[in-house]
């Protein structure tokens, strides 16, 4: 699977929660809770970028995992395949 | 992998074995153990094969057997828990026993979401405690083999095989109610303030005035998670409201949905199959005690009731557990 880049627009929507996601990995939603909590208490463009990293770190270690692959289409679209 | 309740002879003769274990039982029974591969915390109550129970005669114990590549246990102190994830295996799962309030359960109550590399990895576990009978006259205990501890935390870092993966869920029968949108200024175990729907207010008051009732948690939606604190004190007198785990500031929360029958709710949302196939859970003293489980059965899921329930956070009348499967 291939994990869009960090410059992708959705890495910053999902963070934001901008839409209505329905997501299925616990540990990407606990993630995301923290990541949304972080950019609302400090909306400085480093710390959304040091999110997104860390978000795409996350799904590079775990994209093995069927609920994150699952996420990750989710996220991205079907397209990310 | 399995779990079961044994007597305390039993379990000497499995850590004597070499056996690698995770238990739960009173502590008098815990202390006499021989050292060995084994971690604990303090608990009478159970989810056990008859029902909910009480016990000091027994303890509840989880078996890591053949289907693991290795395990290690750990203990962890203030300093060196934010680490924990770093530590975990690359592929397999880490069970976390706390005991209940102590500092460390409060510092990782509030800043496990920070840890480096948080919920890169499953992270399960629970809180210990005590007979509600001996509250301030004992305090919950860890166990790293022998060693006990008051302060720290203890840890079972467990290395599966490549064609296996762990998965943590929750079963949490609690859903927000439409009521009022409840905002917190700060971070914390207790609140006197909250904003309740965009205007501040005193909280115990309002709690008080609109007759809220306690035995229900704040509810958070977490990206579809719902993620519970429950109320442990209202002092109307102090105007402060006190819980069994923090409240974030930045987060919206609502007073839970009634729940008519915990064991109906229940049962109804968890698969009647599951039990065989979960490798650890527990499920919270609250949910014991307010729903008055004792001596009554939950889908054959069995595990320690605890005093605060761990999914990669502290969380709170809820159910949660770690199923290990096949990767496809």
């Amino acid at each position: 699977m291939r994990i869009p880049g960090i410059n992708d627009p959705n890495w910053k929507n999902i963070i934001q929660n901008k839409a209505s996601y329905s997501l299925e990995s616990l540990a990407t939603k606990v993630i995301l809770g923290r990541m949304n909590l972080t950019c609302q208490n400090n909306s400085s463009p480093e710390v959304m970028q040091n999110c997104i990293s860390e978000l795409r770190s996350f799904f590079e270690s775990n994209a093995h995992l069927q609920k994150v692959q699952n996420d990750i289409k989710t996220i991205f679209g079907e397209g990310v395949l | 992998m399995k779990q079961a309740m044994f007597d305390l002879a039993t379990v000497q003769k499995k850590i004597e074995n070499g056996e690698k274990l995770i238990l739960a039982g009173d502590e008098e029974l815990l202390r006499q153990l021989p050292d060995g591969a084994w971690i604990a915390g303090t608990i009478p109550y159970f989810m056990s094969e008859k029902g909910g129970s009480f016990t000091k005669n027994e303890i509840y114990v989880t078996e890591l057997t053949n289907d693991i590549l290795s395990a290690q246990t750990k203990s962890y102190s203030i300093e060196t828990l934010p680490q924990i994830y770093l530590d975990a295996p690359k592929n397999g799962f880490s069970v976390i026993i706390l005991p209940a309030f102590s500092e460390i359960h409060k510092f990782f109550a509030l800043k496990s979401p920070s840890f480096e590399k948080f919920a890169n990895s499953p992270l399960i576990g629970w809180v210990s405690g005590i007979s509600l009978d001996d509250l301030g006259k004992a305090t919950p205990k860890t166990f790293k083999g022998i060693q006990t501890h008051e302060n720290e935390a203890v840890v079972f870092h467990v290395e599966l095989p490549p064609n296996k993966v762990a998965d943590i869920q929750l079963v949490n029968i609690f859903d927000q109610g439409n009521g009022d949108t409840i905002k917190f200024p700060e971070d914390g175990f207790s609140a006197q303030e909250a904003i309740v729907n965009g205007e501040r207010v005193n909280f115990a008051t309002y709690i008080e005035q609109n007759q809220i009732d306690i035995k229900l948690p704040l509810v958070a939606d977490v990206y579809g998670a719902h993620i519970n604190t429950s109320f442990q004190n209202v002092d109307t007198d102090a105007k402060r409201v006190d819980f069994y785990a923090p409240v974030f500031s930045g987060i919206e929360y609502k007073i839970a949905s009634p729940v008519a029958n915990y064991i109906s709710e229940f049962t109804s949302t968890v698969p009647a199959s599951l039990g065989e196939s979960i490798f650890f859970s527990c499920n919270c003293i609250l949910n014991y005690l307010y729903a008055d489980l004792e001596g009554k059965k939950l889908n054959d899921i069995t595990g320690p009731i605890t005093f605060g329930e761990v999914a990669y956070q502290l969380l709170n009348q809820t159910m949660t557990y770690l199923v290990i499967e096949d990767l496809n």
